[in-house]
């Protein structure tokens, strides 16, 4: 038995039981009660016994102590509050920091240094003679829990009899639920089981050859001119792409696994600003792809601080103005069509217009007047790079960098993301993202000789135009379709799409659209639509800015997928007067 | 023929370990469970030879799952698997019906000992 083989289950199983300590700290704070302390009990001591099999004593030691803190909240000698609740936060983090130590570089000085850390944590918060000092936060939840005027010892009394019947009542209800339960035994399948990611990736890929090698035997196919092979290529192409959507599916992951690590944010977060704040999480069980859902943890970070910092009013402002003191931040996820929405919504004072037309020098403002923003408006302020309302910037945000980060990672993804503000009632930040990235539906085509592909979700039209047909307009190449006039992307150009088609009197153009505008490339041969597997780029053209990736022909060759937005990246410079392009023709 | 085992723990990493070193001894792991109740389960369907049992789990914990598979099953042979500091329960769990014993971190030989011998009882039986 090799152990290091272990390691990488050890890992993931050891990250899980982080994020279980943290949250059930946090449930156990807000007054959830036995059943919370059973379940941190239960993962403490997993991780318990899966550190002692790999070796790892100090891990060992550290989650020894923290049940032992477990156990003497179970007997009722310990309660989960406030201060308790940072303390033991507090030890979740260095923990987590133990364990990745260990992992990298097994036991160390650090690791040993971080036990006696968590060791005389635990001392100071929770041994020794409990002498508690009564806090404001304790009275309150004293006063919530019980009705005034009655001693605790008679309440409980009463709950404990409310508690036997219930008891009693569940104890028939449960007898009969087993009796059920029996009868089905010999019926029950085994409905799920569990899959390394690696695998799946690797089926991805064992899909993305078998797609490729049945595109070549259609163009074999095609030589061939027999209708029976065809329609069987039909066939089997269906159903590739039957086994391709399933495990496009099977390889999503649910948003709430690292949407749950944001409530640790908000709690901390919250309480440095001296703001009350939750987090609530809606749709944690919609799938994502792996790395869209790793590369949004920093945007949402962002965003979810900015809520904290910009939105959520402190307590006093928020009574003042009649809301619930307790601000709230949700974070949700759903489902549309090919495209999974993530919001984080705030309930807090909204975006300050006044302040940003004071902040925004472009703005014209007339005395004592706030202009009106469109949502569209706003969304493109609030996420230029440098944008700040904030005027100084604290320590969670007000450096203008968030929101325009935000953004950048979004569209990096082939996402889009819109603003949306009402003053007083609160800011809502809504990201659009593909499903996921290993597929695209594209649109292949042909210049000097090379194969292209463009997404399709960018594509206004294809057309062909008279090559005396193009106008120049303040220095730039345009053309008309019924979209109205549309520039030639210049840079195109170098690709040198005309000395092809020298004899023929048009050109074919395929018209793109972003949130930057439209404009057209000029190509020589249209091939047609097409799902391709996305390929990174290896080495030295990594990181290309324009392309976005390669994917692998039926021909055995290479075409470059091109980001449109990129290619549109020039049109803002330019200012069309649609007046005088209609005049001039 | 290979003896047929049922490897219960909540955490998959305790349930690959076990399923390795009985792999490695010789043994077919023929299903893991991740509580107690999903262990009943799958006892009554699988009718395993042995069934290694973790103690604290979620839904349903060992001991129960011990004397809910032995009461339908007296025959049957489980072995505990428990960390350190719970000899208490492990005493629960042998009154409950369980043949034996582990404690984790497991040392391979040991599991391969115990295993061999709450199964050699059934041969005799």
């Amino acid at each position: 038995m090799e152990i290091s083989e272990y390691k990488d289950l050890y890992a993931s199983e050891a990250a899980d039981i982080l994020q279980a300590l943290e949250s059930g700290t946090m449930e156990l704070e807000a007054g959830s009660g036995a059943p919370a302390i059973d379940e941190l009990f239960r993962h403490a001591h997993n991780l318990k016994g899966m550190s002692g099999a790999m070796g790892y004593d100090s891990i060992v030691e550290a989650s020894h102590s923290i049940e032992n803190v477990l156990d003497r909240c179970r007997t009722g000698k310990l309660t989960i509050l406030g201060k308790e609740a940072d303390a033991l936060l507090k030890v979740v983090d260095f923990l987590r920091e133990m364990i990745s130590g260990v992992i990298e570089d097994g036991e160390s000085e650090k690791t040993r240094r971080l036990l006696g850390e968590i060791i005389s944590i635990i001392k100071i918060n929770f041994e020794g003679p409990i002498v508690k000092e009564v806090t404001g936060e304790d009275v309150k939840r004293l006063d919530n829990s019980q009705p005034k005027g009655i001693e605790p010892r008679v309440v409980d009394e009463v709950g404990r009899i409310d508690e036997k019947a219930e008891g009693l009542k569940e104890k028939d209800e449960k007898q009969r639920a087993e009796k059920a339960k029996v009868e089905n035994n010999y019926y029950t399948k085994i409905s799920s089981t569990r899959v390394e990611i690696e695998r799946l990736d690797n089926l991805m890929d064992l899909v993305g050859e078998l797609i490729i090698s049945r595109i070549r035997l259609g163009n074999l196919a095609e030589k061939l001119v027999s209708k029976p092979v065809t329609e069987e290529l039909i066939v089997s192409g269906r159903l590739i792409s039957g086994i391709q959507k399933e495990i496009v599916e099977a390889r999503l992951v649910p948003a709430g696994n690292i949407f749950q690590r944001f409530k640790r944010l908000v709690r901390d977060v919250s309480k440095e600003l001296n703001k009350e704040a939750q987090l609530k999480i809606i749709g944690a069980d919609i799938g994502l792809d792996r790395t869209i859902l790793e590369a949004m943890i920093d945007p949402l970070v962002h965003l979810i601080r900015n809520a904290l910092d910009h939105g959520i009013e402190s307590p006093a402002e928020r009574k003042a103005a009649g809301k619930d003191e307790f601000g709230t931040i949700s974070l949700c996820c759903r489902r549309e069509r090919n495209f999974v929405i993530i919001e984080v919504n705030d309930d807090g004072k909204g975006v300050d217009f006044a302040e940003i037309a004071k902040r925004n020098a472009n703005t014209e403002t007339k005395e004592g007047t706030v202009p009106e923003l469109s949502n569209e408006e706003l969304s493109y302020l609030l996420t230029s790079p440098g944008f700040s309302t904030k005027k100084t910037a604290g320590k969670y945000s007000g450096r203008g960098v968030g929101m325009n980060v935000a953004k950048k990672v979004v569209e990096s993804l082939g996402g889009a993301l819109s603003i949306e503000s009402r003053v007083g009632k609160g800011t809502s930040v809504r990201m659009r993202l593909p499903i996921t990235l290993s597929i695209i539906k594209a649109l292949l085509f042909q210049v000097a000789g090379e194969v292209h592909a463009l997404p399709i979700e960018y594509i206004k039209e294809t057309t062909r135009i008279e090559k005396n047909s193009f106008k120049t307009i303040g220095g730039a190449k345009v053309f008309l379709t019924r979209q109205g006039t549309v520039p030639v992307v210049e840079s195109w150009e170098l690709l040198d799409p005309d000395n092809e088609s020298l004899d023929s009197r048009y050109v074919k153009i395929i018209v793109l659209e972003t949130e930057r505008g439209m404009g057209g490339v000029i190509v020589n041969k249209i091939i047609g639509q097409q799902d391709v597997v996305i390929k990174g780029l290896p080495g030295i053209i990594k990181g290309m800015e324009g392309i976005s990736g390669a994917t692998v022909l039926g021909s055995g060759k290479v075409a470059f997928i091109w980001d449109p937005r990129y290619l549109l990246r020039e049109r803002q410079d330019y200012e069309f007067d649609q007046q005088t392009v209609i005049s001039e023709n | 023929m290979k003896a047929r085992v049922l490897v219960v723990d909540d955490a998959i990493f305790m349930r690959k370990m076990i399923s390795d070193i009985l792999k490695a001894s010789g043994m077919e792991v023929v299903g893991e469970a991740e509580n107690g109740s999903d262990a009943v389960e799958k006892y009554n369907e699988l009718k395993p030879d042995m069934v290694t049992m973790d103690i604290i789990m979620p839904e349903m914990n060992g001991i129960e799952a011990v004397k809910k598979i032995t009461s339908r099953d007296p025959k049957a042979k489980i072995v505990m698997c428990s960390a350190l500091g719970q000899q208490a329960l492990v005493q629960d769990a042998l009154a409950a019906g369980a043949e034996d014993f582990l404690i984790k971190p497991f040392n391979p030989s040991r599991v391969v000992e115990v295993i061999a011998k709450v199964l050699n009882q059934t041969v005799s039986m």
